[in-house]
């Protein structure tokens, strides 16, 4: 039998965790890291929960179901009219 | 507490490639003007749950007002923080404000210890990135389906990656995923399609390669790319 793409081999990774494990190994106790202390224009001293974890806004359900999530910039970068 | 991992390097792309060594003690994190960055991470608690690599997150931001910005990119690259167990991930995504938030011509690098998100560092000489570049509003979310599928080895393709960016421009925020080896199209196309499921992408998606070598030669990371339409 013929493939018509080669099946890559790669090395298994040791340490693999899938989006759900990810989600579920949020510590309950979450202390700020205090190498973040240093940029206060970009932290937030309380902890957020991840965005996975709180429901999608009928703004973003707006531009997820639009006809392209893609900017009119990224057309006018692929030759073609727009979306 | 002992430390498993500690880099040391001159934040250059090229000249100064041998660091005079750094004075001591080093600073927390890095140096004023950037020329100088360290990082500590301290070996996994019993508890906590290793990452097949660890990582260090910058950020980057334009200076405003500078048309022609004489200050070299390294300059402007700060080190915010590293990780090495899905439990310090947390600790240091849950406290920072979401890509959405940023100031205009700022981004985020999300590269694994010991490469810096510059095209010239050895780890990226030879690679290239997908890029997609999406409308205002999406960015956020991408960018945490994206961190939780490289740091939970969800790519399949070996060490081939080497980091992601997020950078939030004027009418579009763009996701870069960045690979060590342009030429390796098997390992290229399977980056893209694992791009496309983890982030839900639309089948009638643009997506982008470039080159970093093609970046170099254009002094450009957006412009002149190969554009992929399904």
């Amino acid at each position: 039998t013929t493939t018509s793409m080669p099946i890559p081999r790669y090395s298994l990774a040791e340490f693999r965790y899938g989006r759900e494990e990810m989600l579920a190994l949020i510590p309950k106790d979450i202390k700020m890291p205090n190498c973040l202390k240093h940029f206060p224009q970009l932290i937030r001293d309380n902890f957020q929960l991840p965005l996975a974890l709180t429901p999608v806004t009928e703004e973003e359900q707006r531009l997820w179901s639009g006809r392209s999530v893609n900017s009119d910039l990224a057309f006018r970068a692929s030759g073609k009219v727009g979306p | 507490m002992s430390n498993i991992a500690a880099l040391k390097s001159t934040v250059s792309g090229s000249g100064s490639g041998n660091s005079s060594p750094p004075p001591s003690p080093p600073p927390i994190n890095g140096y004023p003007n950037g020329q100088l960055d360290y990082i500590e991470l301290s070996d996994p608690e019993e508890d906590e749950h290793r990452l097949q690599y660890a990582y260090v997150l910058w950020f980057s931001q334009r200076q405003s007002g500078k048309q022609n910005n004489v200050q070299p990119y390294d300059q402007n690259l700060k080190l915010v923080g590293g990780f090495n167990t899905v439990e310090k991930f947390w600790a240091v995504y849950g406290h920072l404000i979401r890509p959405s938030e940023m100031a205009l011509h700022s981004d985020f690098h999300l590269f694994k210890l010991g490469i810096k998100p510059m095209w010239e560092d050895e780890a990226n000489k030879d690679g290239g990135k997908w890029i997609v570049r999406l409308k205002k509003g999406l960015a956020s979310r991408c960018w945490e389906d994206l961190l939780l599928a490289i740091l939970g080895e969800q790519f399949m393709v070996g060490e081939e990656i080497c980091g992601a960016v997020v950078s939030i421009r004027f009418q579009e925020d763009i996701i870069s995923v960045w690979n060590k080896t342009a030429n390796d199209q098997n390992t290229t196309i399977r980056i893209r399609d694992t791009l496309k499921r983890v982030l839900n992408l639309p089948p009638n998606t643009i997506m982008e390669y470039k080159t970093h070598n093609n970046s170099l030669r254009d002094k450009s990371s957006f412009r002149n790319t190969d554009v992929f339409l399904h």
